[in-house]
């Protein structure tokens, strides 16, 4: 799994490529609270590159949600794929977090 | 038609997987499963998996994990057995969401979305196995029928 970051002035987006599961998502918790730390707490999730989402992957989602929003700012999602898109809305995550059609759009509502 | 039945055995090792996702993957294309159908048989036993390592076997172990596939009529029966402790699949009742909590606990939410992903789920203990039964059906069967 490969994560791509992209800053913007008010948002950073994160785009996770590849599998995120209980192998890899340590990884990508590590990009997420690295970003959090440094004070970018609104986060955009690209999720249009990921092939696979499980449980792992959400947990990450969720508790980088939870942190943000104690610093006054917030996660949501854009873009995402079929496949994440199902992971999302089995779990009941799509009506926790935003979800937006495209980065775009995310950005915007930040 | 004779009835297939496809096994493969791994250790309970994270590093497995992959593998084991590929295995249930390959044997529901191969029953003809639809795209859907089968990534939710792929996404079950990727949780399913990652459960019987961490609460059969606590932990990463050389533990035996056996995946079967067998193709029926009306979809396709995917069991796990290991030879673990115990472990209570029963689904929490709603997402962990509103836990104040930044950490989520580790199994609840994997057994949420096996729950929801398969159109049946069954554990059973058998001396010192563990079987997790779980089937998907095709789309339009409906077991009421």
């Amino acid at each position: 799994m490969e994560v791509k970051i992209t800053e913007y002035k008010r948002v950073a987006v994160v785009q996770p490529v590849g599998r995120v599961d209980s192998n890899t998502s340590a990884e990508f918790e590590a990009e997420l609270r690295r970003l959090v730390e440094s004070g970018r707490t609104n986060l955009v999730l690209d999720l249009s590159k990921i092939d696979f989402l499980s449980s792992a992957g959400l947990r990450v989602i969720v508790s980088t949600m939870k942190s943000t929003r104690k610093n006054g700012g917030n996660v949501c999602v854009a873009a995402a794929n079929a496949r994440a898109a199902e992971v999302m809305k089995l779990a009941g995550l799509d009506s926790v977090i935003d979800m937006h059609p495209s980065r775009e759009a995310a950005v915007a509502s930040f | 038609m004779p009835v297939i039945t496809q096994r493969l055995r791994v250790t309970a090792r994270l590093t497995e997987l992959a593998r084991v996702r590929q295995f249930v993957h390959g044997c529901a294309l191969r029953e003809g499963l639809p795209e859907r159908e089968t990534f939710a048989c792929e996404l079950a036993a990727d949780e399913a998996f990652v459960n019987i390592v961490v609460h059969a076997y606590g932990g990463e172990s050389d533990g035996p994990v056996f995946v079967r596939c067998r193709g029926v009529a009306n979809g396709l029966l995917i069991s796990f057995v290991d030879e673990g402790m115990a472990w209570d699949p029963t689904p929490p009742s709603a997402p962990p969401w509103e836990s104040t909590e930044t950490e989520i606990t580790v199994g609840g939410l994997g057994r949420l979305i096996i729950h929801r992903a398969m159109d049946g789920v069954r554990f059973t203990r058998r001396g010192n196995r563990n079987i997790l039964s779980m089937c998907k059906f095709r789309p339009g069967f409906s077991p009421a029928e």
